[in-house]
């Protein structure tokens, strides 16, 4: 992830600092995001599974009812897959930030140690 | 891609939330917290579209995400301030770290609060927010 240039309120905050900042806010934005997509599927796979036990006492029933709950694990199955795809490109997102603050930070490290007579 | 498409409500009447931030998958958890809720909801991933929306219609709540990539939440308040009145909007400025006290001063000054990201990306949090129409960060 590039940051973002310097917002004109924070310009007195030096560019590394600013950068850093930044970096620390986006890696606590991916764990946050992925809390939240792990929220979403927790409950819809609970969601699933009690609908599918609902499907297995009404199984042979042949009514209608069977038809719905059908339908109602079809779309929760597809709504689980889709909260597993935005958890891996979370975790992706979340990787590539924690690999660009260590590569900040390392630079910072470097140039103090520069700067030290 | 701009996800301001949410509209549930007729235009005449306020809507419950509008929520900016330019991460894409932000807009995805908030608008999957929102699907079958009968909260109105605009998620917008540029602040430009979202200010022209805004200068039109203000919500009951407005949540604003603090990093972001032409300009910051705070800039985009005091900017929006300038051309809408916001006395009947709760305003959230969203942010995944603690702000700075410079900052928070900032954020006071524009009758504003703080949301935590992790409060964002909350269901039970974010639903409960637009029912009662705020939330205690014990910043206001």
């Amino acid at each position: 992830m590039i940051p973002e240039q310097a917002n004109s309120q924070e310009l007195t905050m030096p560019d590394e600092q600013l950068k850093l900042a930044k970096s620390s806010h986006d890696i606590r934005a991916s764990l946050a995001i992925t809390n939240g997509f792990n929220q979403a599927l927790e409950s819809t796979f609970s969601e699933l599974c009690e609908t599918y036990e609902q499907l297995l006492l009404t199984r042979g029933t042949r009514s209608t009812t069977d038809v719905d709950l059908i339908k109602q694990l079809d779309r929760l199955e597809a709504d689980c897959h889709f909260c597993m795809s935005r958890i891996k490109r979370s975790l992706e997102q979340l990787g590539s930030r924690i690999d660009y603050d260590l590569t900040l930070r390392s630079a910072n490290r470097a140039k103090n140690d520069r700067d030290i007579p | 891609m701009n996800l301001a498409i949410h509209q549930t409500t007729a235009p005449s009447m306020p809507i419950d939330i509008v929520v900016i931030d330019d991460d894409q998958l932000t807009l995805e958890i908030v608008s999957w917290i929102f699907r079958g809720s009968q909260a109105s909801h605009r998620l917008f991933d540029d602040p430009d579209i979202a200010m022209t929306y805004l200068c039109e219609s203000i919500p009951r709540i407005l949540i604003v995400d603090y990093y972001m990539p032409t300009q910051n939440g705070i800039e985009f308040l005091t900017q929006l301030k300038t051309v809408a009145d916001l006395e009947e909007c709760s305003v959230y400025l969203c942010s995944a770290v603690e702000p700075r006290t410079a900052q928070l001063e900032q954020v006071k000054a524009l009758r504003a609060q703080v949301l935590d990201k992790s409060k964002l990306c909350d269901r039970s949090v974010l639903l409960g927010l637009v029912e009662c129409g705020r939330y205690e960060t014990g910043n206001k």
